[in-house]
């Protein structure tokens, strides 16, 4: 993720865990035409422990992106409200922060923001709550929730307050991000399957620029070749990633990463000068996930091995 | 209705590549996707009618805002859809590639489906949706004075995390009241307009600004104008 760096102090790591605060899942319902359905949410397969990717679970199975919308509540505790005010916060104690939800549909092109409830410094209030409603033909594959903080309406500045950010729309902070899948059939490396006389498996670079293009099944694809006759021992109907699959896998990264780093030099990932969400993106996290050393082919060949190896889930 | 398939790029290189004929494209396509041809065929010759042109060179941007605004209204498809390669990808590739190739002439590859960005039928529906003023004439209004890189612009220069609809055409409509204080398409002003958004997104949302988007636009412009007088050069 491209770093901000802002004249004015944000929510950082230091200030959330003094504010006490406490988020509880995001609640989901759809109208159905005739009533109002509640839509459950679990945590994808393999992502139990992060908490922070679910997928929607709609056990009557009646909602559909392209017909349905979709209306979420979240609620919020924040139980030290007034730490985020005055000169070791993050506004003046005479402005209004408010509370609101930024959702981000890559795979469809399009994000806006919900606005909630209002944080002042006076009112002690502990318990907020943002929600929205989107339309239907909206979402597809995924989309992203971010709450955050922002500046609502200005306040008069008192002394030591002058570093503070004080224009409405100011974005303050995120409180906690989370992905929310359509469907629980998510899976990490883009891999299709052809059937062509070719080789078992090739994969397709469509790029020109790696920083500000997106890191998705378009610009990046693994396929797989299903009349090629060692097709079988990939296991495409088990679950299990067989060790075939994990070098298959293994050496498209590698791929990646080495003609992204042709184009944009390492060094000039670190300062991090691309869009969210790009290819750029992409290899920096797995050149730091795995700490990989790019320094030579073959030591980008052996540490994404040596690393990797063992922690590719499940490919599906 | 997008087919489920995602061929390989071989296999859309080759039937770009090896595409003869009018009836071998006919030969292969569902009744579904005939009566698709057919419909953007007649849209075709009609912007074509309306431009008064049998060849685009010369006429790139007045044919892209023409079909695409004809295309827009009739193909009637959802956001969720109009983000779907496939669907693009089908059209460019199988169902009317006798366009693109008029429009893009030979190995334009990126404009059929190799640059995610660059599919030439998907981008000039999302120029028209993010441009999208409550009607056609309207739309057609505020877009008529802009040039090919006025879509690069919009379309393919936004950020990747997707497009805040209500900013862009909140945008559109006061870029053309722009131009039309000095009477032309302004596409150095517009260039740094986006390039100063992109900035300012980063840490701004404008549905949270005062005034919501129209707000933050006017401020933008205004901020803009500003520098462009102090700095005419352009520096």
């Amino acid at each position: 993720m491209s770093t901000v760096i802002t004249p004015y102090p944000v929510l950082g790591d230091e200030l959330l865990k003094k504010i006490g605060l406490e988020v509880v899942d995001y609640e989901f319902e759809y109208d159905d035409g005739k009533q109002t359905r509640k839509i459950e949410t679990k945590p994808m397969r393999g992502e139990e422990h992060i908490a922070s990717k679910f997928h929607l679970s709609d056990e009557s199975e009646i909602w559909k992106p392209e017909l349905h919308n979709l209306r979420f509540r979240r609620t919020i505790v924040i139980h030290n409200t007034r730490l985020l005010f005055g000169r070791d916060g993050i506004a003046p104690k005479d402005a209004v922060i408010g509370i609101a939800v930024k959702w981000m549909s890559k795979p469809s092109n399009q994000r806006g923001v919900f606005a909630g409830d209002s944080i002042s410094f006076e009112d002690g209030k502990t318990q907020f709550v943002v929600q929205g409603e989107l339309p239907p033909g909206i979402l597809r594959d995924h989309f992203v929730l971010s709450t955050i903080l922002y500046l609502k309406t200005r306040g008069k500045l008192q002394e030591g307050e002058s570093h503070l950010a004080n224009e409405p729309g100011v974005d303050l902070g995120t409180l906690d991000t989370v992905t929310i899948h359509l469907t629980g059939k998510g899976s990490y490396f883009p891999v299709f399957t052809i059937s062509d006389d070719g080789p078992l498996w090739r994969v397709e670079c469509n790029w020109d620029d790696p920083r500000y293009e997106r890191f998705d099944e378009y610009s990046f694809r693994i396929l797989l070749n299903a009349n090629h006759p060692d097709y079988n021992h990939l296991n495409p109907s088990d679950k299990r990633v067989t060790p075939l699959m994990k070098e298959i896998c293994l050496s498209a990264l590698q791929i990646l990463i080495e003609k992204v780093i042709e184009q944009v030099p390492v060094e000039e990932l670190r300062s991090e000068n691309y869009d969210r969400g790009s290819l750029c993106e992409a290899v920096r996290y797995h050149i730091e996930k795995f700490e990989l050393d790019t320094s030579q082919k073959e030591h980008l060949a052996y540490t994404l091995r040596k690393k990797a190896y063992n922690r590719l889930g499940e490919v599906g | 209705m997008i087919p489920l398939r995602l061929p390989s790029n071989q296999e859309l290189y080759d039937k770009i590549e090896s595409w003869k004929t009018i009836e071998d494209t006919l030969k292969e396509l569902d009744n579904n996707s005939l009566a698709e041809r057919q419909l953007l065929l007649e849209l075709h010759q009609e912007s074509k009618e309306q431009l008064g042109i049998e060849f685009v060179k010369g006429h790139e941007y007045r044919y892209d805002l023409a079909f695409g605004l004809k295309m827009y209204e009739r193909l009637k498809i959802s956001p969720r859809t109009a983000s779907d390669n496939r669907y693009w990808i089908h059209k460019g590739v199988y169902v009317v590639p006798d366009i693109v190739f008029w429009r893009w002439g030979p190995r334009a590859h990126d404009r059929y489906y190799k640059i995610s960005s660059r599919i030439w039928l998907k981008v000039i529906w999302w120029y028209i949706h993010l441009s999208w003023q409550d009607s056609t004439e309207e739309t057609f209004r505020i877009l008529e004075m802009n040039s090919t890189d006025t879509i690069v612009q919009l379309v393919e220069r936004s950020g990747t995390q997707g497009y805040r609809l209500k900013l862009c055409r909140v945008l559109m409509r006061h870029y053309h009241q722009y131009c039309m204080k000095s009477g032309k398409s302004e596409a150095e002003f517009f260039r740094r307009l986006m390039k100063l958004n992109t900035a300012r997104l980063a840490a701004i949302e404008p549905a949270l600004c005062e005034g919501e988007e129209e707000g933050y636009v006017r401020k933008l412009f205004a901020d803009l104008e500003d520098r462009h007088r102090n700095t005419p050069a352009g520096n």
